[in-house]
Parts: C-alpha cells; structure tokens; sequence
C-alpha cells in the first residue's frame, strides 16, 4: 500500500481497524468505513471554510449569555433572578462545592475552551499557515466535545421551567436566548470541522515550511 | 480473506488523528500522539468504571437530590420521586423526559457497558454490526443523563425566596454526577476495535 502521495489518503478507522483508502473528493461527501459504517470524514473546503463564521458567532453569543440575567422568578411579590454563572455559584453557596466547580466546566469553561479551539482552528483553515498552538487546539477540540454540555443545559432549563411553572410567574431573559442559539452555533461549528482534512492541512503546512 | 486491518499489517491506527502509523513507532508522526494499537487494558479499566458507576448509582437513587422549602415546610425529593411527582401534576411528557435520562439510559448504560466487555472476555459476537451499534450509542446517549442535575442546579438558582420557597442540592445530586461522569469515561475506556477482532476470529477460523 502507497500512502500519502498525491490526493489519496490512507487512514485506520478508529472503530475498527480497518486501513481505508481516503479519495481526495473536493465537493462535500460523507466517507464512511466500508467495513463497520463509522464516518471517517466529511471532504470538501466550502464545509470547512464554514467553522470560523459559526465559531465567531458562537463567540458572541456565549459573551451576551454572560452578560444577561438567564431567568428570573417571582412569588409573594417577591423577585429572584438567576445568571447563568449563579446557576454554579448557588451550589456553591448552599455547600455542594464538587457539584458547583462541575456545573461550572460543563455549562461556562468547557464551551469556552470549545470556541476558543474553533477559532484557532477554524482561522488556520483560512491563513494555512503553521502555527504552535493549532496542533494543541485540534486535539483539545475533539477531546472536549462531549464535556461541553450547552445543549444538555437547554433541556435542563426546560425540564425546570415545567417543575415551576405552576408555582410563580417565571420570565425568561436574552442569555436564555443567546444560550439556545451558542449550542446551534456551537454544535454547527464542531460538525464543519472535519478532523482527518484539519490533520492533513497541518501536515501540508508544516511540510511547506521544512 | 481477512479484512486489511492496521494490525494484521503490522501498523498502528492513531486514535487522534487516524494516520497509519509503522508497528515499531511509539509517537504519531503526523500528530505527536502515543500510538496504541488496542487501549491497553481497556477490557479492565472499562469493568472496574462500571463497576464504580454501579456503586455511585444506589446512593443517587435512594439519598434526596432536592430539598424543597415551602412556606416553611421542608422535605426532600429523590430522583424516583420526582418523576412521580411530575407524572401526577399532569406534565406526563416531561415525567416520562426525566425517567428516561435520570433511570432509563444510565441502566441501559451499565447494562451495555458490562454485554460489552463480556463479548470481548468471551470471544464470541453475533452481528458486529449491532454490537458496534450498542457502542456508538452508549458513546452518544452518556451526556444527555446529566439533565438531571442541571434542573438541581437551576431551581437551586432560581428559586431562592427564602421560607416562602426555596430549593437545596440534596447528596444524590453529586452521586448523580459521578454517575453520568464515570459512564463517560467507561465508554471511553472501551475499545471498540476489540470487537472487530473477535469478529475476526469467529468468521475465520
């Protein structure tokens, strides 16, 4: 078996072994394992190439859901308003310090770290220049991703809401909003970045400079 | 003939970036990354996980995971109790949302973890194709149990009235948690390749 010469690839599937022949496809396709199905890579540069304005918005949305209050809720006249960064710091409060510091990764650190490696990873896509900390940043971008739990969190407010629904009137505020639409953002972004295309780049740019 | 696998070549597959790797290599040359042809151990580290998610998860279900105060009131609320509770106000869809995540998939979860391993530790697969499909979907459904304890942490947030109402995390909470966490890197630890191989085997020999 050649390996790496001209546009053909060859790769294991990390699912089961197999040694898959990549072919160097410019538009988008889906290339699966032959043998047990698992996707290998999404081909194609317009797919790429469509991470770093995903990850710019995700950005900017994780910054408004900081900024606003979440949630608020009222009873007897009187108010309570949550922020999404109370959501951890109440646990703190009331003693649960693991389960605070844990919330914290899962909804704040842990999507902030994500987008952080989007836009790493998504600007070298455009500049195609090597850089020290892209290597890092892929790899902390696909071991991340099942430890950023925006989408998990929306669903939780949900499940909340219809808990007290019927006790106070609760009002939803803008971070709820900018919160939904970082986990689109976010999920969108992580999906564009197809990581046997960004390891290949990587090798390119780095055999360009040698 | 036997599939062309990585290791009947005598090469390694990294596992971060998928590059076909000679045998004799310790780091990937395109990503850096230690080579392992199979997760070392993975059979025992994914046993010994589950069997801590095991132990985590009695404590999750029988301890309180909110205290509830309502004009002075206290009481606790256990996991169980909870969907119980919604089902009787009416929110069926919601009850039946939390029993899925909180009871349903961490279950099936361990129960998955543990037919796992036991196909690997008795070398002998039916359909790979299906066994392959229990692994993708513990590998997905892991996250989507910690729901629960995001609902803890914002009714905890939201409300905060004092004596009029308010909610506490309870200690099954954090067992919850651990739960849900231990799963995930038990799924990690299992190295779907080993299916594969014994699959191998069964067809071939």
């Amino acid at each position: 078996m050649t390996e790496s010469s001209g546009a053909a690839e060859v790769v294991a599937c990390p699912e089961c072994d197999l040694m898959v022949r990549l072919p160097g496809i410019q538009e988008d396709a889906r290339l699966g394992c032959p043998r047990c199905h698992h996707t290998l890579s999404y081909s194609g540069e317009a797919r790429l190439r469509r991470a770093l304005p995903l990850g710019v918005c995700a950005a900017l949305l994780l910054l408004l859901s900081l900024s606003f209050p979440f949630m608020s809720f009222e009873s007897a006249g009187v108010e309570n308003r949550m922020t999404l960064i109370q959501a951890s710091w109440a646990l703190l409060l009331d003693g649960s310090y693991v389960l605070s510091a844990l919330v914290m990764v899962f909804i704040v650190i842990a999507p902030a770290v994500l987008v952080a490696c989007v836009l790493v990873v998504s600007s070298f896509i455009y500049r195609q220049k090597p850089s020290a900390g892209v290597a890092t940043a892929t790899k902390l971008l696909f071991g991340l991703t099942s430890w950023s739990m925006v989408e998990v969190f929306i669903i939780g407010v949900f499940v909340s809401l219809v808990k007290i629904a019927a006790m106070a009137t609760v009002e939803l505020g803008v971070s709820l909003w900018a919160y939904l639409g970082l986990s689109f953002a976010l999920v969108g972004a992580i999906a564009s970045l197809d990581k046997v295309s960004i390891w290949r780049l990587l090798a390119q740019s780095r055999g360009g400079a040698r | 003939m036997m599939p062309r696998t990585a290791r009947s070549a005598g090469k390694v597959g990294c596992s971060v970036c998928h590059k076909v790797n000679p045998g004799s290599v310790a780091q990937c040359s395109q990503c850096g990354s230690h080579l392992y042809s199979r997760i070392p151990h993975s059979l025992q580290r994914t046993y010994a996980l589950t069997l801590v998610a095991i132990v985590l998860y009695i404590p999750a279900n029988l301890l309180p995971i909110t205290y509830t105060v309502y004009l002075g009131a206290s009481g606790p609320s256990t996991i169980f109790g909870g969907v119980v509770t919604l089902w009787q106000m009416g929110s069926v869809g919601i009850a039946l949302v939390i029993f899925v995540a909180s009871v349903f998939v961490p279950v099936a979860k361990l129960a998955i973890l543990l037919y796992l391993c036991e196909v690997v530790r008795r070398q002998r697969i039916g359909n790979p194709h299906k066994v392959a499909f229990l692994y993708r979907l513990t590998e997905f459904i892991g996250r989507w149990s910690m729901i629960d304890v995001f609902v803890v942490a914002i009714l905890v947030a939201l409300v905060r009235l004092g004596n009029i109402i308010s909610f506490y995390p309870g200690p099954a909470a954090l067992s919850f948690a651990g739960v849900v966490i231990v799963t995930m890197v038990a799924a990690a630890q299992f190295d779907p390749r080993l299916l594969w191989d014994v699959s191998e085997k069964s067809n071939y020999e």
